[in-house]
């Protein structure tokens, strides 16, 4: 009778792991985040010309081109064009004056979106990497009505020059380089396609060539070298190749920022400008600043930042006579400043960003047109923690004066600023993008609770009841700020419309992270839409990447491990503070036993090592098999707690579960051949205790594993055989002492059991499974003491989704081919199927894009009932998993007001049945029959 | 010009050795009546031999092109936020030694079956083939919630059982004693049944429900209840039939 009640109940509940509509947008959080713009591939464009609303379009160093809502500060469409960030590879945006389209290339790919939807126009791909991109504004009455034509440069073996038709991407004409020279830049004026080509001379130097091309045939017209004399080293100290002004120009300076020279590409002159330091230190990097626009005036902004401070000089070109000559110079200004170029109809205007005011002045005079102080007092800008990098401006002129500017600013923080008049309007978070680890840490606050308690615990009666009145004196001085805070925290409960700050639940954990260019920050997943504090951990060289791990070494305090100190440096993470090494308490729970077997990757092999008075003695390595290579190590996770040690069969009896900590899951493959091998290793005696081979393996797509508790599971990509289908397959296996119930196999009798000793051997199921895509990494759910039920997270990486496998569905005692008993339905186990559908409720992310995942992060709540998660990668994701409900928590589920108003109808029935009932008894005693 | 014309030889070598698939979504009602509300995100993903995978975005014509493949079997997926598509098995084949051309066929395929188990043909072709592919359902995410449903909440077994007990209660006494009204029936059939209640088990139930409701306290509290138990009994019994 209670079988069939029990198995219905499973069967109800399980719908319900997934999520709530009323919970979707507030329990979790996400970041939509594009990367660090880069200067050259950021500005403000329409996207509809006919309307005034413009959008911000990037393409980041992080390979993501998108289009930001300057409004809010909303991605409108992103695309991550590749997921390699190789740093090395130069990446261009471009987009036409008045065009509904952007034009990206990156590596070897040029792609025109839809500027609007981000829909994709075309795509071409050039035989090599790529140059240059620019568009070719000039109208011959060829290119089709509309759509503008792409000029693209590659480089390798045989450079070329193409021209691309803007509606279809079709090759117009192609120039291919032979002379042997390096391609460098492509260039446009109205009339001609200059190629920019770096000549190297005999000693070392280089000359800068140009051939002019005819943009109707691509054929070569002319062809100069600039008398360039031995001032060129390299090329780094090429300032500017102009494209697309009415004058295009090609600016250098010798490489100790002497003299600044000019050339108008076409034009055999060479124009030297000494450059004037302003009586203070030399500049260390000279920038140039033009418009874009062929429409607009020739005249350019040049930007001088020395090691303390800024200065721009303004210079207009004579198009007709090709003369350039300095027309004034913006007065030097101590701290970090940020020029950026905006026009408007031909007149164009330059916006300088300091750290605490925004100018705009006009390219023609020096009188500044408009003048915003920077007005936020919590902005990282304004406090000098942080300054700007690069930034791009649009302005809106009223007659003669500007009335309004917009600045898109990048900080030296990572933050992307809009500012409106000097007001910030939004900023985001793009350093997170770049984050390569990350680990939860617990607020101090709430574990120093957790140490008075823990004191109170360990110490002798008479101190513990000391310390413990002490500290409800402590906590009566809080009670009247308590109490009055009390009605509100009343109605907000009731009504459910936010928190009072208060994290009794452990959800507010603070997450830790580390980016590739050296910085560490956190945030809170209490309020994760800012960023609780930021710094630059370590100062790398350009095109440095920072490997490292971070990870929690004590409560409040985040362990840093990198490859630039030997040692471990630590971090307080509710501050960003610093820690000596000496006040980290030790955190390991692990007791120093008399063996301790590590083991580690060393060149590709795998070693399992015992520290002894003579150094590292190998105990043990992997012994690979010729050809072969390890793939990935994942070992089982330090913080894994079980609550118990068997599985409670239908019939009350157990079957006890294999578990072990020194676990790990080692997948290698064969050179050459489409083969993967997978072993479960016992890590302290090298002993393999699992092991299974697959063959016709896609080697390219992503082999994911995980392992926790006495389970694991990876995935691949197969290619169809006889047998098999072709797709992507989930393989679940779980360890166990024994398949017979109540039976612990070998080790019934043992009390200690030492995996030196005795090789006790686990029995495994495994079920294999079809799904629908393929999974790019893997993780498992962790709660504080293990007993509720785990959930395997999988990163999807097509689907640009996170989903929870709840792990009823992946057990591996699954009945094949028969339908279950009473026992087994009893258990929760339903007929095994070949194929698992990824359930769109079990999308963590639920109708959200989490793009460019690299991995998922997992930390036990207080409650037990509860796991907290944060992804990472490119966006940044976070939320609360509550893999077999909030049992110990009352969810939004629990309606209050039905509570209260069924107490008060019970109440009010009470009052009006109660005379009625002393009547009826009264009567009853009364009344003769 | 002898440029261009090279370049277009070179174009035209390529479409020569690799076929041309083009997949177009039409609109669909009531799943999708208007394809171009797809997010730019939804991207089609053509896996063919270990190693071989081509991604195509979605175009801003509703449509997913791969310009040039080679011969292999490829499986088709197509992946967009709101909308689920079914997996497609597309197949790339020399169509005979002498011609350079290809066939391209798509078949649907079904998870979990052997390759070779091909479902029905949706379209073949030579060297360029272009099909419709519509979405198969929406995705739905969210859970939604049980609430408080007084219709339900009243159809529950439970409810109506207790519902029904309730109307009995307080049903039947009212029903004898209109009966001779409302059911006709005779007198002697009333004193009947009025006997047997009284000898019946509800009676006796009811004496033991009075004689706890009709409990002594001050007489149990002065020592009546230890020693005279067993006269108090019958006497309340006694003083419970009495009362009736």
């Amino acid at each position: 009778m209670l079988l069939p009640i029990y198995a219905a109940v499973i069967l109800l509940l399980r719908p319900a792991l997934a999520v709530f509509a009323d919970e979707a947008w507030t329990v979790d959080y996400h970041h939509a985040l594009l990367g660090l713009p880069k200067q050259s591939t950021t500005f403000f464009h329409r996207p509809d010309p006919s309307s005034r609303a413009s959008l911000i379009y990037t393409l980041s160093e992080q390979g993501v081109v998108g289009a930001v809502n300057p409004r809010d500060g909303g991605v409108v469409w992103r695309h991550l064009l590749n997921s390699s960030r190789d740093a090395t590879q130069s990446s261009f945006l471009r987009a036409g004056d008045a065009q509904d389209a952007i034009v990206s290339g990156l590596g070897g790919q040029v792609t025109a979106f839809s500027a609007a939807d981000g829909r994709v126009d075309w795509q071409h791909d050039v035989p090599d990497a790529l140059v240059d991109l620019e568009i070719l504004e000039l109208e011959d009455g060829r290119g089709t009505p509309g759509a503008k034509d792409t000029l693209c440069m590659s480089a390798g073996q045989h450079p070329t020059v193409q021209r691309l038709d803007g509606a279809t991407g079709v090759v117009k004409w192609e120039h291919k380089i032979e002379s042997g020279d390096t391609p460098y830049q492509v260039s446009a004026s109205t009339t001609e396609v200059f190629a920019i080509l770096l000549h190297k001379t005999v000693l070392g130097y280089i000359k800068i060539k140009v051939i002019t091309l005819d943009p109707v045939t691509g054929r070569k017209t002319d062809e100069y070298t600039l008398s360039s004399e031995n001032e060129l080293a390299t090329a780094e100290t090429i300032l500017a190749v102009g494209a697309n002004s009415a004058s295009p120009i090609i600016a250098w300076t010798d490489s100790a920022y002497k003299t600044l020279r000019i050339n108008v590409i076409g034009k055999k002159a060479i124009v030297d400008f000494p450059i004037n330091t302003l009586g203070g230190r030399p500049p260390q990097r000279v920038t140039l600043h033009a418009p874009y626009l062929t429409t607009s005036l020739a005249h350019f902004l040049v930007h001088y930042q020395s090691l303390d401070s800024d200065w721009a000089e303004v210079y207009h070109i004579d198009v007709k006579t090709g003369r350039v000559e300095k027309a004034y110079d913006l007065p030097k200004i101590e701290g970090r400043s940020s020029f950026s170029t905006s026009t408007n109809g031909a007149n164009v205007y330059f916006t300088r960003v300091t750290k605490d005011q925004v100018f705009t002045v006009a390219s023609t005079s020096h009188g500044i047109l408009g003048r915003w102080n920077v007005d936020s007092p919590t902005s990282s800008l304004t406090d000098g923690t942080a300054r700007p990098v690069h930034a791009v401006s649009e302005v809106s002129v009223k007659g003669e004066s500007v009335s309004a500017v917009r600045s898109a600013v990048l900080l030296s923080s990572g933050e992307w600023l809009l500012l409106r008049n000097g007001s910030p309007q939004w900023t985001r978070p793009e350093i997170l993008a770049g984050t390569v680890s990350a680990a939860f840490a617990l607020p101090s606050e709430v574990s120093d609770l957790v140490n008075e308690l823990q004191e109170e615990a360990h110490s002798n009666p008479v101190s513990a009841y000391v310390h413990r009145v002490t500290r409800h004196i402590g906590d009566i001085q809080k009670l009247p700020s308590l109490l009055t805070a009390l009605p509100q925290r009343f109605v907000h409960g009731f009504l459910g419309t936010g928190s009072d700050g208060s994290d009794t639940f452990g959800f507010n954990n603070i997450i830790v992270s580390a980016t590739s260019d050296g910085h560490l920050v956190a945030v809170d997943a209490g309020r994760p839409s800012d960023i609780l504090w930021s710094s630059a951990a370590v100062i790398l060289s350009s095109g440095q990447v920072w490997k490292v791990r971070v990870e929690s070494a004590a409560p409040g305090i985040v362990r840093v491990i990198d490859d630039i100190s030997p040692m471990p440096t630590f971090f307080n993470a509710s501050t960003g503070a610093a820690i000596g090494d000496d006040e980290v308490a030790s955190d390991s729970a692990v007791p120093n036993t008399a063996v301790e077997v590590d083991f580690t990757l060393k060149d590709g092999q795998l070693y399992g090592t015992t520290a002894s008075q003579s150094g590292h003695n190998d105990l043990w390595q992997f012994g690979l098999q010729k050809g072969e290579t390890i793939l990935s190590l994942t070992p089982r996770p330090v913080n894994d707690p079980v609550a118990s040690i068997g599985k409670v069969l239908g019939d009350r009896k157990v079957l006890y579960k294999y578990l072990n900590p020194n676990l790990a899951l080692l997948a290698t493959t064969y050179a050459g051949q489409s083969r993967v091998s997978i072993y479960v290793l016992n890590t302290v005696s090298g002993a393999i205790l699992y092991s299974n081979s697959h063959r016709n393996i896609d080697l390219a797509a992503p082999i994911a594993a995980t392992l926790s508790e006495n389970w694991f599971a990876y995935s691949y990509t197969a290619e169809s055989t006889s047998t098999a289908p072709k797709g992507h397959q989930l393989v679940v296996g779980e360890l166990f002492e024994s398949l017979t119930s109540n039976d612990r196999g070998l080790l019934d009798a043992a009390t200690n059991v030492s995996s030196l000793a005795s090789s006790t051997q686990p029995l495994t199921l495994t079920q294999t499974y079809h799904i629908p895509e393929s999974i790019s990494k893997m993780s498992v759910t962790q709660t504080r003491q293990g007993i509720t039920s785990r959930q395997l997270l999988a990163v999807l990486a097509e689907s640009n989704a996170i989903v929870g496998i709840p792990r009823g569905v992946i057990d591996p005692r699954r009945p094949v081919n028969r339908e279950p008993t009473k026992d087994e339905q009893a258990e929760g186990l339903f007929r095994y199927t070949p194929v698992i559908d990824f359930d769109p409720k079990w999308y963590l992310n639920h109708r959200r894009e989490v793009l460019g995942v690299k991995d998922v992060i997992t930390s036990p709540a207080i409650l037990e009932s509860t796991s907290l998660v944060y992804a990472y990668g490119l966006d940044v994701f976070g939320t609360r998993l509550n893999p077999s409900f909030n049992f110990d928590m009352l969810g939004k589920d629990f309606n209050k007001f039905q509570m209260l108003a069924t107490v008060a109808a019970l109440a009010v029935a009470t009052f009006v049945v109660a005379p009625l009932v002393q009547r009826k008894q009264i009567n009853q005693r009364w009344q003769f029959t | 010009m002898r440029l261009l014309f090279l370049a277009a030889a070179l174009g035209f070598a390529q479409a020569i050795s690799a076929a041309k698939l083009t997949i177009s979504i039409p609109p669909s009602p009531p799943v999708l009546p208007n394809p171009a509300t797809l997010p730019s995100s939804t991207h089609a993903v053509l896996l063919g031999s270990p190693g071989i995978k081509h991604t195509a975005p979605l175009r801003r014509d509703n449509t997913f092109v791969f310009p040039s493949l080679a011969a292999d079997s490829y499986l088709l997926t197509i992946y967009s936020r709101d909308h689920a598509f079914a997996p497609y098995r597309v197949d790339i084949t020399e169509a005979a030694a002498a011609s350079a051309q290809q066939d391209v066929n798509i078949w649907w395929t079904y998870r979990g079956n052997e390759w070779s188990n091909k479902g029905p043909l949706l379209g073949s072709g030579q060297d360029d083939l272009r099909v419709e592919i519509r979405p198969t359902g929406m995705k739905d995410f969210y859970q939604q919630r049980g609430g408080f449903n007084l219709v339900g909440f009243l159809k529950s077994p439970m409810i109506l059982m207790g519902l029904v007990s309730v109307v009995m209660i307080f049903g039947m006494p009212y029903l004898m004693e209109n009966s001779e009204a409302l059911l006709d029936l005779d007198p002697e059939t009333k004193k009947e049944f009025e006997e047997m209640q009284k000898s019946g088990p509800t009676a006796q139930a009811s004496s033991a429900v009075d004689s706890i409701q009709n409990f002594d306290l001050a007489g149990f509290l002065s020592g009546k209840s230890a020693s005279s138990s067993g006269a108090a009994t019958p006497a309340a019994a006694g003083g419970g039939a009495k009362k009736r």
